[in-house]
């Protein structure tokens, strides 16, 4: 039993590190975007230098009306970033929300 | 020869304004203007009613900033500066419109392993001794398992992104006085065009300071 019980709960710790993303944009495609917000951070706990962990969080928190969190995490998107897409996009995020806050 | 290099490497820097600095003319004398005439916005080709949102977003941003805003007859709106003369006009472009650009998001299906302990204990009184000494029987199995990371699985979401090319000429010499591009992205189309416009109108607003 108490062998199950540990096997079990490493499965479910397995599968929460898979999904944690794919959860997070089924979510975002659903615009279920406060649900969405919940997954990214549980992906960026797994995966803190991921670029595209960053792009989607700091791009749900916008959506959300949080800028200075969406500063933060543009930030860190272009800190991690290699492509080039990708670093003029938070480039530009980073100038328009720094003239908001 | 130094002297040739760093005159030319001056020269470069004074002409490069940047990427994204507006493009101004100069000598112009921005604090005669008192009014602007807003263009009727064009639809992107991608969307019906772009134009109109784009135009609309335009003038609620300029009211939101503390300027004075009408329609005129001719569906032109304008935009009150100051009391000053001169007008110019003000024509925007929608150079980028969609609600649909994906972005792809590669991840690793990662299975980090697990390490099982399995500890067993047995109490055994030791007779020979004929003490209440006890000793502790102890097993203890472990495994491990290394896991195995899959790669080239992706996920897709789509985002929407707005571009904007606005002009400024000088209503009676025809005169192209400033001109800048703005883009923005983000989830949300509605939020996405404002976004855009604010910046812009930020940036038109400090020019008339």
């Amino acid at each position: 039993m108490k062998i199950f019980y540990i096997t079990f709960f490493v499965t479910i710790l397995c599968a929460q590190n898979s999904n944690s993303i794919m959860q997070a944009t089924a979510a975002l495609n659903a615009g279920m975007f406060e649900e969405a917000l919940i997954h990214i951070k549980e992906a960026e706990k797994e995966d803190p230098t991921s670029p595209n962990v960053y792009q989607m969080k700091a791009l749900l928190h916008e959506a959300l009306s949080q800028p200075k969190e969406a500063l933060e995490a543009w930030k860190n998107c272009l800190k991690y970033s290699k492509d080039k897409k990708v670093k003029k996009q938070a480039k530009n995020h980073i100038k328009v929300l720094s003239y908001e806050l | 020869m130094t002297k040739k290099y760093l005159i030319t490497i001056f020269f470069f820097f004074s002409c490069w304004s940047g990427p994204e600095s507006p493009a101004v003319q100069t000598g112009y004398n921005f604090d005669n203007v008192g009014k602007l005439l807003l263009n009727i916005v064009s639809d992107h080709s991608n969307m019906l009613g772009s134009g109109a949102m784009v135009s609309n977003s335009l003038t609620h941003n300029f009211l939101k900033y503390g300027y004075a805003v009408s329609e005129s007859n001719n569906n032109l709106y304008e935009i009150q500066i100051n009391q000053k003369k001169k007008s110019l006009n003000l024509s925007c472009t929608i150079t980028e419109f969609t609600d649909s650009e994906m972005i792809v998001v590669p991840y690793r299906n990662e299975d980090r392993g697990y390490t099982k302990t399995v500890v067993q204990q047995s109490l055994d009184m030791d007779e020979e001794k004929e003490k209440a000494q006890s000793s502790q029987l102890q097993t203890s199995t472990t495994t491990t398992h290394a896991g195995k990371v899959r790669e080239g699985n992706r996920v897709e979401y789509t985002q929407s992104k707005v571009g904007i090319m606005l002009k400024m000429t000088d209503k009676t010499s025809g005169a192209i006085v400033w001109s800048n591009s703005y883009w923005y992205s983000g989830l949300e189309l509605q939020r996405t065009i404002d976004l855009c416009i604010k910046s812009s109108v930020l940036q038109i607003k400090k020019l008339f300071q």
